[in-house]
């Protein structure tokens, strides 16, 4: 049974670490600085499942520009997860396609989401500029991108996926083989994954298998102040701790979420080591063919490493002397780079020094430095803003001069989460609490052994036939099942909106409030919602085909008369209609007994 | 690099509107008023504004705003220096026509705005100054304020001037498509002597700008004036676009 950890969005989770026996893995999370000013949830989400074979993560990050980015973050999180932890073993033999499952799953799970954005409820009291805008985005979907693995700790085997610019990283002792593992310029910010459409670009996967891999980090763009650290040094828990809250109170300040797991044996986290010798440089003499590499002595040190690390791998030399010459043929040609650290008795051994590059070799001039390839290239954002010339559903207001005036954390195995999305009756759908309980039903089944084979069979049949086309097929009768609900439900709100109408026709003249907030522009007044907003009774969508919207004059209360669609109130109009306040209908006093619905005033 | 500096709550941009309600913006545009033509692209500039600050239902407030409305005095039109959420809340200002175009007057006012708030804004993107007129000022040549507007500056750069000329000839052609349209630059000739005037005391648009123009599908070229012609609504609506393309982070 595998432990889970899952972060808490509404609050910061400092640096956690778990000790298992082959494996260490640490974690942390914190909200941006406006996020915690306006203790608003994080936008990032981290979950994980481990046990001492086996680990599964998702590290996602909502996308702030669409509808409730921590809806996407979380929903995709859980699920990405328990697909990983059902299929990871079949991705890392190679029985089942990773990249075609994976991504038939991320296009299936929009179906499961979009339900949940749409009866996400925007809350009522937010100005009716604001709540056009969300309306707006609600339409394109929350998003997030993602980075998600399933790694088999003993063959250091690993399934990894991401769609966005999270960061991976990937070290073999001190060797940073990232590039070389994962390429160049395949984390994009537009590529992520989106409720409305699922996938969003080209979802990247990779199985990494390679013995000598000591580290692994996997972190959001709110701690890109990372990329250009942990070189070669380990960061100790307290200069983790240090740097994000470092980035909080940098302007660009975002949600920063880290994942890091370390194979033993592992540098110790909790040691704060001295720093490594400085001022490192190198000459080279060409008729000797000798390189020299020098750096600034360490008081007490009896002897210091020398890190030889290039595309080849890396070579540890041992001197007393704060200098040492390297026979130039001998050397790498390729990314060649040094690190020295000294030890002493007394103060143990330093961190590895800053590197000194000297590139690729070049011939008699020796090595160059080459031009620095951008290690992730940003895409423009496919998140588009509001088309400038869609209608407004804003409605104008005509007004005279007075208007203006002149100038003068961390979660215990089996406890319940809480504070979470998808635990809020809000938000739960029973095609959620569904699919979980069969994910972990499958995977249950999949993880009890030779000796429960028989008990879980039923369940593990679909599962081993091709994998794409049963998924399909799934999502295919489950999809016809959500069609005929959907045409059912529409059937009996039509019926129910219909015999409404006939017997309350006045107040369904009067429900119709867009919260749009029309401001008078008072400039004396400080904006406040109740004092200057105006509901106006048109432009909305969800007004029926039997409203009736005709703001000049009293409205009739037929069921069959015509809505104006749009509204432009002349000034002499806004006072019969400026005094309706929030949440009350408009022309109420011809139905004083009959209460308003929240819903019709939800806007 | 100049106008590097993103738009966030810490470090806000400021963007000053002067907008012109001298009696002529009641002719029409493309059938309808030019005053409601100008209305209907700042509210959507507003709201374009609201949708980039926005996380989940939190408005930070990375841009700062300022509207003065001038005719023959200038009006403020917020009573000061805004934050977009603040504005947010108080929805789409309305305006109405008045008499003359008093220019001058309006620059002074953004001329001293500025001088109050530069000082507190060295780490914040560059200002910026929309001004939406449709005819030629009636008072004192606004220019020589302009030019000292264009010379105040923080760490970003200068402060930026756009125009927005509502006019239906101030180009001898007729801009159908302005998403594929380059701009104005040194080269376009122009009709009239206060379109040359407005393009001289047009900023040259950052390359940052042009590259969120660029995000919401207009084509306009490296080296393009701060200047639009407002032929249409459309041209108008790019004008606006214009002045909220301080770089944000995403």
């Amino acid at each position: 049974m595998y432990e889970k950890i899952t972060i808490d969005q509404t609050t910061r989770c400092p640096v956690r670490v778990v000790k298992l026996n082959t494996y260490d893995f640490r974690y942390a999370n914190d909200r941006s600085a406006e996020s915690q000013r306006s203790d608003s949830k994080s936008q990032d989400y981290l979950t994980i499942r481990y046990d001492e074979n086996y680990l599964g993560f998702v590290i996602a990050d909502g996308v702030s520009q669409s509808f409730f980015g921590e809806l996407a973050s979380q929903f995709i999180g859980d699920h990405l997860l328990s697909h990983m932890m059902e299929f990871g073993e079949r991705y890392l033999e190679g029985s089942v396609d990773f990249q075609d499952n994976l991504e038939s799953q991320l296009n299936n799970m929009a179906f499961i989401a979009t339900p949940i954005v749409n009866a996400f409820q925007i809350p009522s009291h937010l100005p009716g500029m604001l709540i056009n805008v969300l309306e707006q985005k609600r339409q394109m979907g929350s998003q997030a991108t993602f980075a998600a693995g399933f790694i088999d700790i003993a063959k250091k085997k690993m399934a990894l996926a991401w769609m966005g610019d999270e960061r991976i990283r990937i070290w073999k002792s001190l060797q940073e083989i990232t590039k070389e593992t994962l390429g160049e310029e395949t984390f994009q910010t537009a590529e992520r994954w989106s409720t409305a459409v699922g996938m969003v670009g080209k979802l990247h996967t990779k199985i990494i298998e390679d013995s000598d891999i000591t580290r692994f980090v996997v972190y959001t763009d709110g701690l890109a102040i990372l990329d250009k650290e942990m070189q070669l040094n380990p960061i100790s828990q307290e200069g983790l701790e240090a740097i994000i809250l470092q980035t909080s109170k940098m302007p660009q300040s975002d949600d920063v979420t880290l994942f890091e797991l370390v194979w033993k044996p592992v540098e110790d986290w909790d040691t704060n080591r001295p720093s490594g010798p400085e001022t490192l440089k190198h000459q080279f003499d060409t008729d000797a063919g000798i390189v020299n590499i020098e750096w600034k002595p360490i008081s007490g040190a009896s002897s210091y490493h020398i890190a030889t690390i290039s595309s080849e791998g890396q070579k540890i030399t041992e001197t007393q002397e704060n200098s040492h010459q390297f026979t130039a043929d001998e050397l790498p040609k390729e990314n060649l780079r040094f690190s020295v650290r000294a030890n002493s008795e007394a103060k143990g051994t330093t961190q590895w020094s800053n590197l000194l590059v000297l590139g690729n070799y070049v011939g008699a001039s020796g090595w160059i430095i080459p031009p620095k390839a951008e290690m992730r290239a940003i895409a423009p954002t496919l998140i588009k803003t509001l088309p400038v010339f869609r209608g407004q559903t804003v409605n104008k207001v005509d007004a005279t001069t007075s208007d203006v005036h002149p100038v003068g954390e961390e979660r215990i195995p089996g406890q319940q989460q809480t504070g979470s999305i998808l635990n809020d009756p809000q938000q739960l759908s029973s095609d959620t609490q569904y699919l979980d309980e069969k994910d972990y039903l499958h995977q249950g089944a999949y993880r009890q052994g030779s000796n429960q084979v028989d008990t879980f069979e039923w369940a593990l049949k679909p599962l081993r036939t091709p994998q794409k086309r049963k998924f399909k097929l799934e999502w295919l009768l489950i999809s016809i099942g959500l069609v005929f609900l959907v045409i059912g439900t529409v059937f009996l709100i039509k019926k129910i909106n219909k015999n409404k109408n006939l017997g309350l026709a006045a107040q369904t003249l009067t429900h119709t409030p867009t919260h749009t907030a029309i401001a008078t522009q008072t400039p004396t007044s400080i904006p406040t919602n109740t004092a200057t907003t105006t509901q106006t009774p048109t432009s909305i969508p969800t007004n029926t085909a039997t409203t009736t919207q005709t703001p000049t004059s009293t409205p009739t209360n037929t069921a069959t008369t015509t809505q104006t669609p749009t509204h432009t109130a002349t000034a002499s109009q806004i006072p019969t209609q400026t005094p309706a306040p929030t949440n009350q209908p408009i022309e109420r006093t011809e139905l004083p007994d009959i209460p308003t619905s929240p819903a019709e005033d939800g806007g | 690099m100049s106008y590097s500096i993103l738009a966030t709550s810490q470090t806000p941009a400021l963007i000053i509107y002067a907008l012109d309600v001298s009696g002529s913006m009641s002719l029409k545009l493309d059938g309808r008023p030019r005053i409601e033509v100008v209305m209907d692209a700042l509210s959507a500039t507003l709201q374009q504004m609201v949708f980039r600050c926005t996380k989940g239902a939190q408005i930070s407030p990375r841009y700062r705003i300022a509207m003065y409305a001038y005719s023959d005095q200038v009006y403020d039109i917020l009573g000061g220096i805004m934050t977009i959420d603040q504005v947010a809340a108080l929805g789409v200002p309305v305006l109405s026509v008045m008499r003359t175009t008093a220019t001058d007057l309006v620059f002074q006012e953004i001329e001293a705005l500025l001088h109050r708030e530069l000082p507190y804004m060295q780490n914040c993107p560059a200002p910026l100054v929309c001004h939406m007129t449709d005819g030629e000022f009636t008072g004192a040549d606004p220019q020589p304020i302009v030019e000292r507007i264009k010379a105040m500056r923080n760490e970003d750069g200068n402060v930026l001037v756009e125009n927005i000329f509502i006019s239906d000839n101030i180009l001898p052609y007729p801009v159908p498509d302005p998403t594929v349209w380059p701009g104005i630059d040194d080269t376009t000739q122009l009709n009239g002597k206060y379109a040359h005037k407005l393009r001289s005391m047009s900023s040259r648009l950052p390359e940052g700008y042009r590259v969120m123009m660029s995000e919401n599908g207009y084509a306009i070229a490296p080296n393009a004036y701060m200047m639009l012609p407002g032929m249409s609504p459309e041209l108008v609506q790019m004008g606006f676009v214009m002045s909220m393309s301080t770089p944000v982070a995403q």
